[in-house]
């Protein structure tokens, strides 16, 4: 092996470094291309190969910018052409291992897809549960309280809001959250990329 | 120093790579390329110069829009090549953001004419 081979082995495995998380078959097929490019620019270099080969390598761009641009223009587009909230979540979780923002925003839809599910389940358990799901408060003049019920009753003195509006409003509180919580998601993530692109040279 | 240099340069770095999209959009536009000659018609015909390495990436990307399709070739000599050509939804995208960039520049450069005259 050359000493040009084993630099261009050396460059491709700190970007395979950076791509961890990304599918093997995609990993596998960006390394190719990216050594197809390396191999073809070193032939197109007059002289030997191995005093052209740290030019060449420099003029490509540092291995670690590469993967990094390639992980948030894959998240971005897992995400953008799902719009599921389960792929969401896959792609803000990988994100969250990279960055502390990554894990602010994370949690952040982890607790907005949570509410919007509750939401749901409030509103379709309505029907099967008339008594024990609703929203209450009871108001005396020593203590005011408000909450959701569960499957086990309200307490007693409690009144109830909503009633059988339970079911409108929580579905579309329910949309609605996951709605907004998707869209910052995709927000946040282009945001990620433009930040990944400026940064780049 | 003022500054005001570096802050042009930078503004031209960002010009440069908003225009990207469109640029490797519209020089695939003749037929398929791969990518170290999307390379050289990029510096060549519209002057941009970017790190190579980096031109991959935005590929994946505009691929997994739908935009582009790859494919592998193997080369007569040498090794195997991957090419790109523009689909139907590439050829759309493009068309639109080509119409989007002419009329703003063309009003661009009307407001620009009397800085250019100023100049000369």
């Amino acid at each position: 092996m050359t000493t040009a081979d084993d630099k261009i082995d050396r460059y491709l495995r700190r970007v395979r470094a950076g791509l961890r998380g990304l599918p093997d078959v995609d990993v596998t097929d960006i390394l190719n291309e990216l050594r197809a490019h390396i191999v073809e620019r070193l032939e197109l270099v007059e002289g030997s190969r191995d005093t052209a080969i740290d030019s060449a390598l420099q003029s490509f761009g540092r291995p670690e910018h590469i993967a990094a641009l390639y992980v948030s223009e894959n998240l971005v587009s897992r995400a953008e052409s799902s719009r599921t909230p389960w792929t969401i979540l896959r792609s803000l979780f990988y994100w969250s291992t990279l960055s502390v923002v990554g894990f602010m925003v994370f949690m952040v839809c982890v607790i907005g897809y949570t509410f919007g599910v509750c939401f749901f389940i409030a509103a379709l358990m309505k029907p099967f549960h008339p008594q024990g799901v609703g929203l209450w408060y009871r108001n005396d003049p020593t203590h005011f309280s408000l909450h959701v019920g569960g499957f086990f009753g309200p307490p007693g003195q409690e009144r109830e809001l909503l009633g059988w509006w339970l079911v409108p409003v929580g579905c579309s509180l329910g949309g609605g959250t996951i709605l907004l919580t998707t869209q910052f998601a995709l927000w946040s993530l282009r945001r990620l990329r433009r930040s990944r692109q400026q940064r780049l040279p | 120093m003022t500054g005001l240099p570096e802050t042009a340069d930078k503004w031209e770095v960002q010009l440069r790579k908003g225009c990207l999209e469109l640029a490797i959009l519209a020089s695939l536009w003749g037929g398929r390329l791969y990518g170290l000659e999307l390379l050289r018609v990029l510096e060549q015909e519209s002057d941009l110069v970017i790190t190579e390495g980096t031109v991959y990436p935005l590929l994946s990307r505009l691929r997994a829009e739908g935009l582009l399709d790859a494919e592998w070739v193997e080369a007569e000599l040498g090794h195997p090549r991957k090419y790109y050509r523009l689909t139907s939804a590439g050829r759309k995208r493009a068309i639109a953001m080509a119409r989007i960039w002419s009329r703003f520049s063309a009003k661009l450069d009307g407001l620009l004419k009397p800085l250019l005259r100023e100049e000369r």
